[in-house]
């Protein structure tokens, strides 16, 4: 949780994404956005998001981030 | 039960409502001082504003007719009642509707039928892998845009909107205005032609638009109101060629009536033509000067060979047209010596007497 | 046909007769043959090319799925380690088949849309070593819809890959979906999901939702017809004799044609909006008052939307997370410090084959190709300078949150589009350059005059007026159609008729004006 919370402020500073509810929805985080931080989540964590797994409900709030890279990280 | 009740009764009177609104801007959009605004189909004014039974001659055809043919120079030269009643793009079947409702009000002994909006040649564009279909679906469209268009006057005059005044909303219109012009279309606008004569196609001519079968009913239409119908072809840049006067002359000789057409041989119907000066826009329509040309050979022969003596018409009817004719000459001059030449915007045409100077 | 058309009007109009009348399990099929007809009529034996890419994609779809089936019937009998061999294995062969259908169907596409630009590119460089041309000019004849459809397979067995949709075992269903007659002409790009669930759900004759959708039929005739069609009916006019005219009739002429595709293209997608709710289905939004956006962005994001979306999902997130990307990626972090240029750089290499595609989809030639690389260009300047204008802007005291930055962002995004739409207009660069150049030397407001006559400019100004009143509620998250069939009869009935007589009476067609036919589905 606390590495996918650095992670975001890494890619997108200044923004609160801890009480967010609709990170993607409400556009806190744009589709280039998304790729950055897929870029660093797949390096820090050793796993391989796909294309099907860039939805909004796995990216609105972090802890639907979270859930997604532990479901990948037990598909391993 | 109640709820749907309510929505078709709502439905009828919505759907009444717009048929009324549509009839209404039909009305208004009618077009109803020609001068004002020269437009298709809007002579039925001036028309109706003829006594009845005092034309003797009718033209019919499309804009390469009504740029052409002079109806107040033959009055003025031969003393022949004619009128031209002609409009752009007009199709065959439109000119068969149209001539009946014009039998209604006059009776010709002779209906002139120009050639050109009957006849087309075979496109090399068309290509059986892709267009046979489109054919299809255009042919659906122009029967339905037809009967649309006969049924609400509205799709023929709405580029009048243009010109509509405020009281065009409210008064009651005159159903006849007095025209100097009788369908002729007066442009002293010279835009020279200068490709060669005659349409470069080696393709088959064929009728256009039925109109080989709304020729055979213009024909008996006339036939059954005592009038003869000949042919004519009026001059052409690059429209015309030989395997269509072809087709047509093999018209004529079915029906047996007279063709003359005046694009074949222009050289020799009118060597005094010219390209460079006769016409208004390189080549599609004549200009007054082209215009003057060919109505003095089409009432040459009307005389000569047609027999056409002048029209025996009452001393008020002679009259009138004697006054007209003198209107119209004074805005032919007055154009003529402010030397029109292409695109000036001043001067609308054709004119109405009244916006001519005082005393000019 | 022309959707503008009489003989469409009617041919919707049969349709939906037959589509509530019929058993409602049969509707997808009325609304088939409906579709296979429209096709039929317009391109004739060139439907073959559509058939064609319809049947690759369905048995490439159909192999994929037995892949899968075959990896879920086996994987349950297998121990961990041998289930991620057969994984791979299995994917393998999967991606093999998607590769093959996709190259096809793109190759297809490419060979009939694109053969005379690549013919052209061969030309050029064989012109280094001979005089005469190596490759002649084909006269190709597209098929209805091409770019379209053609996208739209690719997506069809891509989602199939994905697993986010099954393979479709009827394959009169995939025709559906390929062919389907709204979303042929031009566009928007749909789903295969969204629609087949669409086709699949029965559909009650709805009075209300039927209304819905003719209001927005309605309200695209008068964008189309009585807008679009009357500025496409003169400003071609000025264009070819631009010379004679100063450089604010570049300026009028600019605005005017960016103005007239908006009318053009969004009038349209209404039209077939429109008329698909009227079946009951709803196709992808391709508009969302793009004139609103604050940057190209977000423009992007509010024009032609299902095309920014299909390149989205299928172009920059494929290229973002592949392992070449990857590779780029690393290697970037290795040797910049900089998080931000690692960033910007990423993003960079990515978004220009996005846009690439984007400007090459418009057209065969190297001007479309500029066109989206215009935007990239520009929108890969503000994505840099973000951090120091965000900078600068905090020393001069100027609020990026305030409404007049607000509009200042708005303003721009509408002049960088005018001029987008110059260059997309322009069928060189030079031309552009020159156009564009006029603009600032030599002024004129006379001009006005001489190319909108006064009462085209007031049926414009009112259009306009009407657009943006329009888009200002849409904005605001009103449904301005649901609001006028839940209120009174007499402002909807008045509505009507304003839209219908506007339409009937000033529309730009028939006799006089030479019919405008519309501008995207040149595509």
């Amino acid at each position: 949780m606390e590495t996918v919370l650095e992670i975001l402020a890494k890619v997108k500073p200044n923004v609160d994404f801890k009480n967010a509810t609709a990170i993607v929805d409400d556009g806190l985080l744009d589709s280039m956005d998304i790729v950055m931080l897929v870029g660093e989540l797949n390096d820090e964590f050793d796993i391989e998001i796909q294309v099907t797994d860039l939805v909004p409900e796995n990216f609105n709030t972090v802890d639907a981030i979270v859930k997604m890279v532990e479901r990948l990280e037990d598909e391993d | 039960m109640k709820k749907n009740c309510c929505i078709i009764i709502r439905s009828i009177c919505f759907m009444l409502i717009f048929v009324g609104l549509l009839y209404y801007f039909s009305y208004v959009l009618t077009v109803r001082n020609v001068e004002r605004y020269p437009v298709r189909n809007a002579f039925w004014q001036t028309y109706d504003a003829e006594e009845d039974n005092s034309i003797d001659a009718l033209f019919v055809g499309d804009s390469s007719i009504f740029h052409s043919i002079n109806p107040m120079q033959i009055w003025r030269d031969k003393k022949i009642t004619t009128y031209n009643l002609s409009y752009a793009v007009m199709k065959p079947q439109e000119a068969y509707f149209d001539l009946k409702r014009a039998f209604k009000t006059q009776s010709p002994k002779t209906v002139f039928v120009e050639s050109q909006f009957m006849v087309e040649t075979e496109s090399d564009g068309f290509d059986y892998f892709t267009d046979n279909t489109k054919e299809i679906a255009g042919f659906i469209n122009d029967q339905i845009g037809g009967t649309l268009d006969n049924l609400f006057p509205i799709m023929k005059y709405k580029k009048s909107w243009k010109n509509l005044t405020f009281s065009d909303f409210v008064t009651n219109h005159p159903n006849k205005i007095r025209s100097i012009y009788k369908g002729y279309n007066l442009t002293m606008k010279t835009v020279s032609y200068n490709g060669t004569h005659g349409k470069k196609s080696k393709d088959r001519a064929c009728f256009a638009d039925e109109g080989e079968i709304y020729f055979k009913k213009i024909y008996n239409l006339c036939k059954r109101n005592n009038c003869n119908v000949v042919l004519l072809n009026m001059p052409q840049g690059n429209a015309w060629n030989k395997n269509m006067h072809n087709l047509v002359a093999k018209l004529a000789k079915e029906y047996n009536i007279k063709y003359y057409d005046f694009d074949m041989n222009l050289n020799k119907w009118l060597p005094n033509f010219s390209w460079k000066t006769d016409t208004r826009d390189a080549g599609h329509h004549l200009n007054y000067s082209g215009a003057k040309k060919v109505t003095g050979l089409m009432e040459k022969y009307m005389v000569e060979d047609l027999g056409f003596k002048p029209s025996k018409v009452s001393e008020s009817v002679r009259k009138q047209w004697n006054r007209d004719v003198n209107d119209f000459y004074q805005v032919a001059d007055f154009l003529k010596a402010r030397e029109m030449t292409k695109d000036n915007p001043e001067f609308p045409e054709p004119l109405k007497p009244d916006f001519l100077p005082p005393k000019f | 046909m022309e959707i503008t058309s009489l003989v469409f009007l009617a041919f919707v109009g049969v349709t939906f007769i037959v589509y509530y009348l019929i058993p409602k399990k049969y509707q997808w099929v009325v609304l088939l043959s409906a579709s296979l007809l429209f096709f039929v009529t317009s391109s004739a034996l060139l439907t073959l090319y559509m058939l064609f890419t319809t049947a690759v994609i369905f048995f490439g779809a159909k192999g994929i799925q037995k892949y899968k089936d075959e990896f879920a019937k086996k994987k349950k009998e297998l121990p961990k380690p041998e289930r991620k061999v057969l994984k791979e294995q299995l994917k393998k062969k999967q991606k093999k088949i998607l590769i093959l259908c996709v190259a096809v169907v793109i190759a297809v596409l490419v060979l009939t849309k694109y053969c005379n630009f690549l013919g052209g590119i061969v030309n050029g460089i064989a012109s280094i070593f001979t005089s005469t041309d190596l490759l002649p000019k084909f006269n190709i004849l597209l098929p209805l819809g091409i770019s379209y459809y053609t996208l739209m397979s690719v997506s069809y067995i891509t989602d199939v890959y994905r697993g986010t949709i099954k393979a479709e075992v009827n394959p009169l269903r995939v025709l559906l979906f390929v062919c389907y007659f709204p979303h042929i002409v031009e566009g928007p790009f749909d789903r295969y999901g969204d629609l087949d669930r669409q086709f699949r759900t029965p559909h009650k004759f709805d009075y209300d939702k039927i209304r819905h959708g003719a209001i927005l039929v309605m309200y695209g005739c008068f964008k189309k017809l009585v807008i679009a069609d009357r500025i496409g009916f003169f400003l071609p006019k000025t264009f070819a004799k631009i010379d004679n005219y100063s450089g604010t009739a570049v300026f009028i002429g600019m605005v005017l044609y960016t103005f007239q595709l908006y009318a053009d293209f969004s009038g349209c997608i209404d039209i077939i909006s429109g008329v698909s709710e009227m079946f009951g289905i709803k196709v992808a939004e391709n508009f969302k008052q793009p004139f609103f956006s604050k940057s190209i962005d977000e423009f992007w994001r509010r024009w032609h939307i299902s095309l920014g979306a299909w390149l989205k999902e299928y172009v920059f997130y494929p290229v973002s997370l592949s392992g070449h990307f990857k590779k780029v990626n690393t290697f970037t972090k290795k040797h910049i410090k900089s998080q931000h240029i690692v960033g910007f750089i990423t993003i960079a290499y990515t978004l220009f084959f996005v846009w690439f595609c984007n400007g090459l989809w418009h057209g065969a030639s190297w001007l479309y190709i500029v066109y989206g690389l215009y935007y990239y260009v520009l929108m890969m300047l503000g994505k840099f300078t973000e951090p120091y204008t965000d900078k600068l802007a905090k020393k001069l005291h100027i609020n990026k949150e305030s409404k007049g930055y607000s509009v200042f962002q708005v303003a721009r995004t509408v002049v960088i589009v005018n001029v987008g739409m110059l260059l997309f207009r322009s069928s060189t660069l030079v031309e552009f350059g020159k156009l564009f150049g006029k603009m600032f030397t030599s002024i004129n407001f006379m001009d006005f005059c001489s190319i909108i006559k006064f009462q085209d400019g007031v049926v414009l100004a009112v259009g306009f007026v009407v657009m943006l009143l329009v888009g200002i509620i849409k904005e605001k998250g009103i449904d301005i159609r649901m609001w006028l069939i839940e209120h009174n009869f007499v402002i909807r009935w008045l509505v009507y008729y304003f839209l219908l007589f506007s339409t009937i009476i000033l529309g730009a067609y028939g006799v006089g004006y030479g019919g405008a036919a519309a501008i995207y589905a040149q595509f």
